[in-house]
């Protein structure tokens, strides 16, 4: 049981970085940051506000990734926030391909393609994360005081 | 204590990469929009550095890819004259055919070394 618990803190450790990571990116690229939305047809009416909502969600998501207590509602909102954005990733890809894709960090140099693998694998990740941690609070609900 | 010895390594990893990944001057734009004020029926107009303004001619930059109209990019390609930030030459942007042919104008070729994203119209 300890391992599962082990695997799933990895998990939500993993998704943590990455989340922290892409979103101290873009605070720190903030101004190319929002000059890149401002480009993007999909987003443009927004630029501004989402420049700085985006970072700030993901921030707190990786915090609630961070409290044990939280991991799982943290692995549950990092997958509707990747699931989100490999659908705006796909929109991109059908209407404007010929943008960049300001995603944070390193993040920005995978292509379209590339990274729609790379967010599906985090999707995956984030999914067996939830699972273990919920066959770890029915094992625990289970067993007798 | 010993389920939060991930997260910390995480939240280190995190700020020491973005510290390390990215050193430009955050007080600067690390790219700008210029806008096409040229003939976009003339390849030699969209090839023409200077026929690139910062100021928006207020036409939407959508649809078709047959004009040139907007292209983002990276601030080392600028450079400020009089005052007035422009394209460097060195950008050596090429003029392609629009998606529906010659006639109907050009685009910057893409991708193309400096440019980031670009956008055109019908």
């Amino acid at each position: 049981m300890k391992k599962k618990v082990f695997l799933a803190d990895s998990i939500s450790a993993t998704v943590s970085l990455l989340l922290l990571y892409t979103a101290l990116s873009k605070l720190r690229d903030y101004e190319n940051f929002k000059a890149v939305l401002s480009v993007s047809p999909l987003l443009k009416s927004f630029a501004a506000l989402i420049a700085w909502l985006l970072p700030a969600v993901e921030i707190l998501v990786s915090l609630l990734l961070f409290v044990p207590s939280t991991r799982k509602a943290g692995l549950q909102l990092a997958v509707g926030l990747i699931a989100g954005f490999t659908i705006y990733l796909a929109g991109m890809i059908l209407f404007t391909p010929d943008l960049p894709c300001n995603c944070g960090g390193v993040l920005k140099n995978l292509t379209w393609h590339q990274h729609i693998l790379f967010n599906l694998l985090f999707i995956l990740l984030s999914l067996l994360g939830i699972i273990l941690y919920k066959k770890h609070h029915e094992t625990m609900k289970q067993t007798p005081p | 204590m010993k389920r939060y010895i991930f997260g910390l390594m995480a939240i280190v990893v995190a700020v020491t990469s973005v510290a390390f990944t990215n050193p430009a001057n955050k007080n600067k734009p690390l790219s700008y929009t210029f806008y096409f004020t040229g003939n976009p029926l003339t390849p030699g107009d969209v090839e023409d550095e200077s026929q690139w303004s910062l100021t928006s001619p207020g036409s939407d930059c959508a649809g078709t890819e047959n004009k040139a109209c907007r292209i983002v990019v990276d601030d080392d390609q600028t450079e400020m004259v009089n005052s007035v930030r422009v394209l460097k030459s060195s950008l050596n942007i090429s003029a392609i055919a629009g998606t529906s042919g010659s006639g109907s104008g050009y685009v910057p070729d893409y991708p193309h070394t400096g440019i980031s994203a670009k956008a055109n119209r019908p």
